[in-house]
C-alpha cells in the first residue's frame, strides 16, 4: 500500500490498532510486571526532563512526573492499567505522521528546480545552460528496479539503507521518486522535526516520530507496534537498520534488531489474519557519496566518546544553512556524486527472493517460508525464535551492505593515503597517529600513485569475488585522474582541507577526516591484503 | 515428534537408541542396504555396536524419505561427506524441522583456500533450515551403551531445538545440558580431536600423567584461543564440551582419534590404521583444516601445527614434542596479556561478511 492511501481514515484505523495492540501485551501482565513498567517509564522519562528541557521548563515537567508517581503509587490495579493505556496513547497519538499528496507533489516538483535554480544562479551560464541537474547529474540510481517495482504488489517493501547523513531521507525520497517506486513510511529523529523547514515537509511526507531519548520500555514498544502495524497494514516502509548515522564513516558492522524484527512479527500477523498478500520484502539500499555532509562533526563525536557517542546530535552542519549550502553548491559544481544502490530483496528470515516474490534458498531451490513460523501445523508468534530470524536477516543485510557498497575516489585516495601513513608508523592507532602526526609533513606523489596502484589491484579482486562494486566510472581513470578528482571534491566543502598538493608532493591537512573517509573501505582486510599478508 | 538419524555408524546407532529408550519412534538412514535389513530384521549393527537394538529403530536407504518425515533431524556424518549429503536434504527439508549435528569435526578447505566452516554452518549454507542445534560432549558411544551415567550439551540459539532434544534425549542416565555459544560447542567438540591423537600418540610412547595432563592443558588453552578468534565464548571450552570431551577422548581407548595416536606412535603408516580401525579418524581432517586456518591468521596452535607435521610431513613425534617443549611461552595465561579478548570477533569485526567468502 502506498502511501498516497495514507489517508485521516487509514491513520485512525492505524492509531487505533496501535493503541490496542500495544495494551493488549500488557493487559493480562501480572500487578508487579505492569507496576515494573511504569516505574521504569517514570524514572526514564524524568531523566530525559533533566537532559533536553530547558531549565525553565524544567521544575514544570518534573513537577508532572511527581504527581504521576504520587498517583500512580496510591492507584489501584485497575487504575495502574489505565494510567498504562493512557501512557501508550499519549506515545502512538505523538508518533504518529501524516501524508499529504499534495505537498508530495510540490516537494518532488518544486524542490529539485528550486535547488537547481538557486545552485546554477552561481553561474549565469549554467543557470541558462540548463545542462546541469542536481538530480540528472548527481545523484545516481542502480540496482534492480523492476523487480522492486514488481514485488509492489505481491507484498509489502520494506527499504534499509546505510546512513551517512540527515540529507540521507532526503536523497531516498528523491531517488525513489526517479525510480519510479512510491514514498515510503520512515521513522525520523525528533530532533531533526526542530529544523521549521525539514519538519514542515516531514510533517507531511509520512515521517514518524521517534524520540531517541525516550529510552524505556513501553515506549520502544509503542514505536515497534507502530512499524509492525504499519507493515501489517500494508504500507512499505523505510528503516535505517544501523539505528544512526555511521559515527566513523565505516559501512554498518551492526543492525539494531528491534525495528527489523518488526517485519516477521508482521508476516506472522498477516498469516494468523490470512491476508491475500502477506509477505514483507526487505531490500537493502547502499548509499555512498563522494562528501559527507556531517563528517566533521560525526567523526569528532566519534573520537571524542568512543563507544557512549552522542547519538543524537542536535548542532551538526544539519543544523546550519549555510553548510548545507556549500555542501550542495559542492555537489553541483564539482562532479561530486551521490549514489544509491538497491540490492537484491530478502524475506524477514534473510533468503533471496525472485522476481514472483518466492523465497530461495541458496541453490535458487524455492522454500515455503510459512513453514519458518509454524509449530505443530499452526502459525504462532515465538520472541526467541524470531529473534533469532531477524539476526540471521540482520547478516544477510549487512553482507549485502559491503557487497553493494561503492569504491568512490575519495575514499579510495584516503585509504591508500592512511594506509602510507599507517607504514610508516607501524602499529599506531587513530588516537596515537592524532597526538603524533606532523600535519607538514610532504608525502610523495610517485609513492600515493603507487600504493593506489597497490589498492586497485586488491580492489579488482575483491569485485571479481563480488565483495564490492568498483564502479566502472573509476576504471576509466588512471591513478592520476583519481587523486585529481578527490583533492578537487576535498578541496570544495569541509572546513579544513582534508589533502591538498603542492608540485608533485601531496598533505594531508585534516587526519581525522582523512580517517573517516577511509573508513568506507575497511571491513574487507583490504589492509592485510595489500601488505601481502592475506 | 518424528525422529531421524542421518549415519548408522557408531555415534548413529548410540544416538538412536537413546531416542528410543524414550519412546520416540526413530528412523535410521544409512547407505548400506546389509545395514538397513540387519537393523530392521535382526535389530542389531554389529559391525559399529554390541547388544541388541530396541525395536522402535527403524533403518532406510532412502535419504530423502527419511529426511521428510522427520521433525527432528540428528546428522552424524564424517564430515568429509556432509556437505554433500547436506545438499541432498536441502531438496526436501522445510523451515519448521529442526536439525541438530552430533558431527564432530570442521570441513577441509578447497584447493589452497582453508575453510572454518563447522558442520552447521555447512548446513546453513545448504539448506534452508535455520534451526539449528549442535550436539557435543564426553560421550563415548560404547561407555554409554554399557549405562555409565553421562551427560552431554546441546547448543543452540532456538529454545525450541534446546527443548525437543531435551525431551527426546534425557533419561535416567543420561542428561543432557543446554548451552547457547553454539559456535563454541562445536569448535570445542571437533578441535579437541587433534588433541586426543596427540594423547594417542603420548601413551604410545609410554608418557607417563605429568605429560598428559600438560598435553591437555595446553590443548585446552589452545582450542580456546581459537575458538575465541572465531567468535566463541572462552568458558565453552572449560565445560563439557571442551574440558569434559578432552578428558574422555584422550583418557579413553574406545576413541578412535586416541587409538589412531597410539598406533601411530607405535610406528604405524596413517593408511594401515584406518583399514585396521575401519571407522571414520575425524581428528587428521580437522587437523589440516585447522593447520590452515592457524596459518592464515598467525594464530598460535603449536600442538596442532606439531600433529600436521606428524600427520601429513611424515615428522617424528620425539622430534616435535622438543620442538614444543622449546614454544617461547613465558606465562602460563600470556594469552590474555596478548589480549585475546581484543580479538574476539576479530574475524567478524575484519570480515562482517559470511565466512564462505573467505
Amino acid at each position: 500500500m502506498s502511501l498516497f492511501q495514507f489517508t485521516k481514515e487509514n491513520k485512525e484505523v492505524l492509531l487505533k490498532r496501535v493503541k490496542h495492540n500495544a495494551f493488549e501485551k500488557y493487559k493480562n501482565l501480572e500487578a508487579k510486571a505492569a507496576e515494573d513498567m511504569l516505574e521504569e517509564m517514570i524514572y526514564w522519562e524524568k531523566k530525559r526532563v533533566q537532559k533536553v528541557e530547558p531549565f525553565w521548563r524544567q521544575s514544570q515537567k518534573l513537577r508532572y512526573w511527581d504527581q504521576f508517581q504520587t498517583s500512580y503509587l496510591s492507584a489501584d490495579e485497575d487504575e495502574k492499567k489505565r494510567m498504562l493505556q493512557g501512557s501508550i496513547n499519549h506515545y502512538a497519538d505523538q508518533i504518529v505522521g501524516n501524508f499529504s499528496p499534495a505537498i508530495f507533489h510540490v516537494a518532488t516538483k518544486l524542490i529539485p528546480s528550486f535547488l537547481n535554480l538557486l545552485m546554477n544562479a552561481l553561474s549565469f551560464q549554467k543557470l541558462f545552460s540548463l545542462k546541469h541537474s542536481l538530480i540528472n547529474e548527481n545523484l545516481m540510481i542502480s540496482g534492480d528496479i523492476a523487480h522492486l517495482k514488481k514485488l509492489l504488489n505481491k507484498g509489502t517493501l520494506v527499504l534499509t539503507p546505510t546512513h551517512l547523513s540527515n540529507l540521507d531521507s532526503i536523497l531516498l525520497g528523491t531517488a525513489f521518486y526517479y525510480s519510479g517506486l512510491p514514498p515510503m513510511m520512515y521513522g525520523a529523529g525528533l530532533n531533526l522535526f526542530r529544523n521549521k523547514m525539514m519538519g514542515f515537509f516531514m510533517n507531511r511526507l509520512g515521517a514518524y516520530k521517534v524520540d531517541r531519548q525516550r529510552i524505556h520500555m513501553l515506549y520502544k514498544d509503542v514505536l515497534k507496534e507502530y512499524a509492525t502495524t504499519s507493515l501489517e497494514m500494508g504500507f512499505h516502509n523505510l528503516f535505517f537498520p544501523g539505528g544512526t548515522r555511521s559515527r566513523t564513516g565505516a559501512v554498518e558492522k551492526k543492525l539494531k534488531l528491534g525495528l527489523l524484527g518488526t517485519t516477521v512479527s508482521a508476516y506472522v500477523r498477516n498469516l494468523q489474519n490470512q491476508k491475500q498478500n502477506p509477505n514483507i520484502y526487505i531490500v537493502p539500499v547502499n548509499l555512498n557519496a563522494h562528501l559527507t555532509l556531517e563528517a566533521e562533526t560525526l567523526i569528532n563525536d566519534f573520537l571524542a566518546i568512543t563507544g557512549q557517542s552522542r547519538y543524537i546530535i542536535e548542532n551538526d552542519e544539519f543544523s546550519r544553512p549555510q553548510r548545507i549550502f556549500t555542501y550542495l553548491k559542492s555537489h553541483m559544481n564539482f562532479n561530486s556524486k551521490s549514489f544509491v544502490h538497491y540490492g537484491k530483496p530478502l524475506d524477514p528470515f534473510g533468503n533471496q527472493v525472485d522476481e514472483e516474490g518466492q523465497s530461495m534458498d541458496r541453490h535458487g531451490r524455492y522454500i515455503d517460508i510459512q513453514r519458518y513460523v509454524m509449530k505443530a501445523g499452526n502459525v504462532i508468534q515465538d520472541s526467541n525464535r524470531d529473534q533469532n530470524y531477524t539476526d540471521a536477516l540482520s547478516h544477510q543485510i549487512l553482507d549485502a551492505f559491503h557487497r553493494n557498497n561503492r569504491v568512490l575516489s575519495t575514499n579510495l585516495v584516503a585509504f591508500a593515503l592512511y594506509e602510507m601513513i599507517l607504514d610508516q608508523n607501524p602499529a599506531y592507532d587513530i588516537y596515537k597517529l592524532l597526538r603524533t602526526y606532523a600535519y607538514h609533513r610532504p608525502i610523495s606523489l610517485a609513492g600515493l600513485y603507487q600504493k593506489l596502484n597497490g589498492v586497485i589491484a586488491q580492489l579488482k579482486k575483491l569485485e571479481h569475488q563480488g565483495r564490492i562494486i568498483y564502479g566502472k566510472y573509476l576504471d576509466a581513470m588512471d591513478v592520476q585522474d583519481i587523486v585529481n578528482e578527490a583533492l578537487k571534491i576535498f578541496g570544495t566543502y569541509h572546513k579544513r582541507n582534508t589533502v591538498y598538493r603542492r608540485g608533485d608532493q601531496v598533505f594531508v591537512g585534516d587526519l581525522l577526516l582523512l580517517y573517516y573517509y577511509h573508513n568506507r573501505l575497511i571491513g574487507y582486510n583490504l589492509e592485510d591484503m595489500i601488505r601481502g599478508k592475506s | 515428534m518424528k525422529v531421524g538419524i542421518l549415519g548408522a555408524g557408531n555415534w548413529g546407532t548410540t544416538l538412536a537408541m537413546l531416542v528410543a529408550n524414550t519412546h520416540t519412534p526413530v528412523q535410521i538412514w544409512c547407505r548400506n542396504e546389509a545395514i538397513q535389513d540387519e537393523i530392521n530384521t535382526q535389530h542389531t549393527n554389529r559391525r559399529y555396536v554390541p547388544g541388541v537394538l530396541p525395536s522402535a529403530i527403524h533403518a532406510s536407504t532412502d535419504l530423502l524419505q527419511v529426511v521428510a518425515s522427520s521433525d527432528l533431524l540428528f546428522v552424524v556424518l564424517p564430515t568429509s561427506i556432509f556437505r554433500n549429503i547436506a545438499f541432498e536434504v536441502g531438496k526436501v527439508l522445510k523451515g519448521d524441522q529442526i536439525v541438530v549435528s552430533a558431527s564432530k569435526g570442521m570441513e577441509v578447505g578447497r584447493g589452497n583456500v582453508p575453510s572454518s566452516k563447522t558442520m552447521s554452518d555447512v548446513f546453513q549454507e545448504e539448506t534452508c533450515c535455520k534451526k539449528i542445534g549442535v550436539l557435543s560432549g564426553p560421550n563415548i558411544a560404547l561407555d554409554i551403551l554399557r549405562g555409565d551415567p553421562s551427560g552431554t550439551v546441546i547448543a543452540s540459539h532456538y529454545e525450541e531445538v534446546i527443548d525437543q532434544v531435551i525431551s527426546v534425549l534425557q533419561q535416567p542416565k543420561f542428561k543432557v545440558y543446554a548451552n547457547r555459544d553454539l559456535k563454541g560447542v562445536e569448535i570445542a567438540g571437533a578441535l579437541k580431536n587433534t588433541i586426543a591423537i596427540a594423547a594417542g600418540i603420548a601413551h604410545g610412547l609410554g608418557l607417563q600423567q605429568n605429560a598428559k595432563a600438560f598435553l591437555l592443558t595446553r590443548g585446552i588453552a589452545e582450542m580456546s584461543r581459537l575458538g575465541q578468534f572465531l567468535g566463541a565464548e572462552p568458558e565453552t571450552f572449560y565445560g563439557m564440551a571442551g574440558i569434559g570431551d578432552l578428558i574422555a577422548t584422550c583418557f579413553s581407548e574406545n576413541s578412535r582419534n586416541n587409538r589412531f595416536g597410539r598406533a601411530l606412535a607405535a610406528g604405524k603408516k596413517p593408511k594401515d590404521i584406518f583399514d585396521e580401525i575401519q571407522m571414520v579418524v575425524e581428528g587428521v581432517h580437522t587437523t589440516s583444516a585447522v593447520y590452515e586456518l592457524s596459518q592464515k591468521f598467525n594464530i598460535f596452535m603449536p600442538i596442532t601445527q606439531a600433529m600436521y607435521r606428524i600427520l601429513y610431513e611424515n615428522a617424528l613425534p620425539q622430534e616435535e614434542i622438543k620442538t614444543l617443549m622449546q614454544a617461547r611461552i613465558k606465562y602460563e595465561g600470556e594469552e590474555r596479556d596478548l589480549r585475546y579478548s581484543d580479538q574476539t570477533h576479530a574475524l567478524i569485526h575484519k570480515y562482517p561478511i559470511p565466512e564462505y567468502l573467505l
